[in-house]
């Protein structure tokens, strides 16, 4: 069960790239994993939020820059969160 | 091929402040000049066809004309590969790429210095965030398909750590792990690094059990239990010619601004005066005389201990800070290591603030 709230893992690098994408480095199991540019807008609003945002705030912040619609946004993004929640990478 | 590389350590600058860091310039801070870097690679390329270059500092990326020593590089249709310690590699030599993707395509390597296999241990050695910083510098090579490696310079501090080290490298995806011995600084820091031979004995047989294991390639440097006395490395084989930030050709990088660099003869010739063949002649002569009084040392049963060792046998013949079974011994740093991290007798300096090493940033 995922709690709304979730954080940034501090052993977890984002490096950005010019094209708005990104690479998230586990600096402790050394995985690499990719971010489309979106991921990577979600990621970098995690990172400013110290003690983590609920998805629901997230997913107003990605429809605010690229207008997908708040239900696709927080659909997806729950999904996304899922994902790395599992791989160890954001803290729920 | 004779001289199949030049190694140009262009600058003496860094911004990080390593224990093991070897460079004791007491002065100034001093960049290669461009027009004398642009004529060494038209020498190598005409005399030897040499087309690779190696740059090492000091942090390269914090030459202040680095972009155009790459222009140089390319325009040359020569490689190149870069010793760093990626604190750097996003703002500077990313944007580079992206400006001038030859700049890319010609690079074989970003060689990352890490010296631990985790935060605790690396920035123990190199200094709070260093870690993270360079391993986001990975990241950012991982996703440009830059070869990158991994290079640790192993003593007391980090060596238990060379096995989760080579399988993080791996992990990583690095092209190659390499490990070198730590060399004495002449600061106090010497006596916390230092391993015997004993140890440095083990280390090695580890070093040669993870070549055997992993995959991905493991080297070790010179420097590590050679029992021959006539093995000679790159550039006593003229593989490769070192020159350093202030032009002068020297053997390699354990030679370039180390404490008692004025001293011994391991700085054959001042490149600002000399083509880089004349340099190359200097240099041979000396590598002849070494040799010669090598075998003078056998001859009068002068050879024990820390001598079946390359490098600190080499340092010792030149007069440079090197290791004996009492510990560093040799000359003494004079400078203050920048941060207040050094200075000799606990550790006053003489050295003024405005003196020390100037950090670009």
């Amino acid at each position: 069960m995922i709690t709304d709230r979730v954080a940034a893992h501090p052993d977890v690098l984002l490096t950005s790239m010019k094209d708005g994408t990104g690479v998230l480095l586990n600096v402790k199991t050394k995985f690499y994993y990719t971010l489309n540019e979106t991921g990577c807008f979600a990621w970098k609003q995690l990172e400013k939020a110290k003690e983590g945002l609920p998805v629901a705030e997230l997913a107003k912040r990605v429809n605010a820059t690229y207008a997908v619609g708040l239900e696709t946004a927080e659909s997806d993004l729950r999904a996304l969160v899922k994902e790395l929640v599992a791989e160890g990478l954001l803290v729920a | 091929m004779a001289v199949s590389w030049l190694v140009l350590h262009i600058t003496d600058r860094c911004q990080l402040n390593c224990k093991h860091c070897l460079r004791d310039p007491d002065k100034s801070a001093h960049d290669i000049e461009l027009a004398l870097f642009e004529r060494l690679l038209d020498e190598a390329k005409s005399i030897y066809n040499c087309d690779h270059i190696g740059l090492t500092g000091g942090e390269p990326t914090l030459h202040p004309e680095f972009e155009k020593l790459l222009d140089a590089i390319v325009d040359r249709g020569m490689t190149w590969h870069m010793v760093t310690n990626g604190a750097r590699f996003e703002g500077r030599v990313g944007t580079l790429f992206d400006a001038d993707p030859r700049k890319k395509d010609s690079c074989t390597a970003i060689d990352f210095s890490i010296d631990g296999a985790d935060a605790t241990v690396h920035d123990h050695i190199r200094g709070a965030g260093s870690y993270l910083t360079a391993m986001g510098s990975i990241a950012q090579c991982h996703m440009r398909g830059i070869p990158f490696m991994l290079q640790m310079t192993i003593n007391a501090y980090n060596q238990h750590q060379l096995e989760q080290y080579a399988l993080g490298a791996a992990e990583l995806g690095a092209t190659r792990v390499s490990f070198g011995m730590t060399m004495p600084t002449g600061t106090y820091l010497d006596k916390e690094m230092f391993l015997s031979r004993d140890q440095w004995r083990v280390i090695q047989d580890r070093l040669d059990r993870l070549k055997a294991m992993l995959t991905v390639p493991v080297t070790y440097t010179e420097g590590f239990h050679n029992p021959r006395p006539f093995h000679e490395c790159e550039p006593f084989r003229s593989e490769i010619l070192h020159v350093d930030y202030e032009g002068r050709m020297n053997l390699c990088c354990m030679h370039a601004g180390v404490p008692g660099q004025d001293k011994g003869s391991s700085n054959v010739a001042d490149m600002n005066k000399v083509s880089l063949a004349t340099g190359h002649r200097e240099m041979m002569k000396m590598v002849q005389q070494f040799r010669e009084d090598k075998l003078s040392l056998m001859e009068a049963q002068g050879l024990s201990g820390w001598d079946e060792y390359p490098c600190t046998y080499c340092l010792k013949y030149f007069e440079k800070p090197h290791w004996t079974d009492q510990g560093a011994s040799g000359e003494v740093a004079k400078r203050q290591r920048w941060k207040g991290a050094w200075a000799p007798e606990k550790h006053v300096t003489n050295v003024p603030l405005s003196d020390r090493l100037p950090i670009l940033r």
